[in-house]
């Protein structure tokens, strides 16, 4: 189908995404899941007045909401802790330096954390995080700044 | 002329194939003369490959079954959807194309 091939390319960006936000890869998939439903049914509104992968986020993020304030009211806390869940194997040559990055990231704060993956993980724009995340483009840059310092920071601790 | 602070905030964009030509030419005219700037994009490829390994291990079953929400009879009606995947789909291989040419 066409819309498999065209979602394949995103598919891991998006689950990715609900994963590094609810921690939980059950949750994750069920939010992929209807994702993947409100992008076929809002397909035919798509303007591209942001890019198509701005686009699929902005569903993930509301997506994502939906997820939170159902497990709020169902006393179902969400995990914040979602990088514990991503896996660090698989053939990379400096396991320890993903490792320790990936614990650097940990300790970033929920927002900071957002921001990492849309900028280094989904790989989007400064431009794209920005229209994603509704915030002004010189926040992004001014969040990302302070990301970096801290990073640096807890890698050089170690 | 773009300072250290203006190619740091370029250097993601950069790396995300996000900058037009003339971007792409300040920020390595740039590096290519700025050893620190040169740490800071090592530093940000260094994020980038790391945070790209945590998303390789999706399993399998999460994928096939993605589309599961969606109805078939919901497929049915919507068969024009198929002509605008296709469009876009087409629109990506010519810009990723392009971009090969042109970087």
């Amino acid at each position: 189908m066409a819309f498999e091939r065209l979602m394949s390319r995103y598919i891991h960006i998006i689950y990715g995404y609900a994963l590094a936000r609810v921690g939980n890869p059950q949750d994750a998939q069920d939010i992929l899941q209807e994702t993947m439903l409100a992008i076929w049914r809002g397909l035919g509104s798509f303007e591209g007045k942001s890019s198509f992968k701005t686009w699929l986020i902005g569903i993930s993020r509301r997506k994502i909401s939906d997820h939170f304030r159902n497990a709020y009211k169902t006393d179902q806390l969400p995990l914040s802790d979602a990088e514990d869940n991503l896996s660090a194997d698989g053939g990379m040559d400096s396991l320890s330096e993903a490792i320790d990055i990936k614990n650097a990231v940990k300790k970033l704060s929920e927002n900071e954390r957002e921001l990492v993956f849309l900028i280094f993980t989904a790989q989007m724009t400064y431009a794209e995080a920005s229209k994603a995340l509704e915030i002004p483009l010189g926040t992004v840059k001014s969040r990302m700044s302070a990301i970096k310092t801290k990073l640096k920071t807890q890698l050089e601790k170690g | 002329m773009c300072n250290c602070s203006d190619i740091q905030h370029m250097l993601a964009d950069y790396l995300n194939c996000g900058l037009d030509q003339r971007g792409n030419a300040q920020v390595v005219l740039h590096l290519s003369a700025c050893k620190e700037c040169r740490g800071e994009a090592a530093f940000m490829i260094r994020l980038k490959n790391a945070q790209a390994q945590a998303l390789e291990s999706i399993p399998d079953h999460i994928s096939k079954n993605a589309f599961e929400l969606i109805s078939a009879a919901e497929r049915q009606e919507r068969l024009p959807i198929a002509a605008a995947c296709d469009a876009l789909e087409l629109v990506g291989s010519v810009l990723r194309l392009a971009a090969s040419a042109v970087f």
